[in-house]
């Protein structure tokens, strides 16, 4: 055959649209074009014995292939990361609200909130009633000569004529003796108004437990009743 | 699947294996590839290598896969090109080992077939072949032979005719 069977054959081809193309190379003969039977035939052989044989995985690809990858897929370690992230904040979130609560063991409460201080905020120390805030009038200024000591009895100074005992050292509170609640001075008690800005006078201990004066104060004697600093007897 | 060979899944990949390996390899052997098994496995050996930073679907993952391996084998067949001739005979007592007959019938479509795309250049042959065995588009081809897409359309009809005209030879050939 010469060269210009194929210049036929290729005139023949060029009439042909992309479709037709198309469905010549997937092996089936387009309509009103017989004459290319023989080509979707090849095709179809063509198809046929070049897959036949699948190669086999071998012993380097296969020992490729069970090496763990060293190095994370870049999307993998993004998401990881913001997870790790999300995490840290959740937690730091968690904190916060419980140290705002004053929720945390002491030491964890107590590192949270000097930590806080530092940036200037305010978190409650381990044992602060944020809801039943003390006073702070009044502490150690009577000088009825009575000392307050620990177990709610006072005991008069006649050098010094202060009253409540131990100087005042700003300590942290001292928890209330027999596990009384924390007096408020403030707070009423068997019936008698609130006076906070001018306690009694004669107070038990005066003070408040914050500052560490009139230690001893607000000893329940008594369900209901509470003996030492807020209590309106009168000392004799 | 292709996610999971990506995430390093031994399994993942070898489904990606023998989903693409029978085409590459017979992309590979109608290109005059003789070592077929061991370069079809060096081909997916990189292919397993890049796969970490490969990103695209399917089809352009069997794109890459086949651009990977017509370039080993334009490689391949530049080595076989400068050694001396291996005989086709050798070969076939090498691949004879099952059943005998269905293996001659095999070997005489192989030995037509290779004939057939004998009669075609490297390009022609190499399109025909992105197209019906590794089943490629135009555009993928065309990427694939870093050609443009007219070109590759032109080879396509030259190499469509070169085998019209081939077959119409031999059907004479056989009746004569």
């Amino acid at each position: 055959m010469s060269a210009d069977a194929l210049t036929e054959w290729m005139a023949r081809f060029s009439e042909l649209d992309d479709a037709a193309v198309g469905q010549l190379l997937r092996g089936d003969t387009p309509a009103g074009c017989e004459d290319l039977a023989p080509v979707a035939e090849l095709v179809l052989t063509l198809r046929e014995r070049a897959t036949a044989d699948g190669p086999q995985i071998g012993a380097s690809l296969r020992a490729q292939m069970q090496q763990r990858p060293r190095v994370a897929p870049r999307y993998v370690g993004v998401a990881r990361r913001r997870l790790q992230l999300a995490a840290v904040a959740a937690a730091l979130v968690l904190i916060g609200v419980a140290a705002s609560h004053n929720a945390l063991p002491a030491a964890a409460q107590r590192i949270v909130s000097n930590a806080a201080d530092l940036a200037g905020i305010d978190v409650p120390r381990p044992g602060e009633d944020r809801d039943h805030p003390p006073s702070t009038s009044s502490a150690g200024t009577d000088t009825s000569g009575s000392t307050g000591t620990t177990d709610g009895t006072e005991t008069s100074d006649p050098t010094t004529g202060t009253k409540g005992g131990a100087p005042s050292t700003g300590g942290p509170p001292e928890q209330t003796p027999g596990g009384a609640i924390p007096a408020d001075p403030g707070a009423p008690h068997d019936g008698e108004p609130a006076t906070p800005a001018t306690p009694p006078p004669h107070s038990n201990g005066g003070g408040n437990g914050n500052n560490g004066t009139g230690s001893g104060n607000g000893r329940a004697t008594a369900p209901g009743q509470i003996e030492g600093q807020g209590a309106t007897h009168s000392q004799g | 699947m292709l996610e999971r060979a990506r995430a390093g899944s031994e399994v993942a990949f070898e489904v990606v294996f023998r989903e693409l390996a029978p085409a590459v390899g017979g992309y590979l052997r109608l290109n005059g590839v003789s070592e077929v098994d061991e370069l079809t496995n060096e081909v997916f050996a990189q292919v397993h290598r890049g796969l970490r930073r490969f990103t695209g679907d399917w089809g352009s993952f069997r794109s890459w896969v086949f651009t990977i391996a017509h370039h080993r084998m334009v490689d391949e067949v530049r080595r076989i090109r400068r050694r001396p001739p291996v005989t086709s005979a050798a070969v076939s007592d090498e691949a004879a080992t099952g059943d005998v007959e269905s293996e001659a019938l095999d070997a005489l479509a192989d030995e037509r077939l290779h004939r057939l795309l004998s009669t075609l250049s490297d390009d022609q042959r190499q399109v025909l072949l992105l197209r019906i065995v590794a089943d490629l588009p135009l555009e993928e081809t065309a990427a694939t032979l870093a050609k443009s897409v007219g070109a590759v359309k032109s080879l396509q009809h030259r190499a469509l005719a070169a085998l019209r005209r081939s077959l119409e030879q031999e059907g004479a050939g056989h009746r004569s």
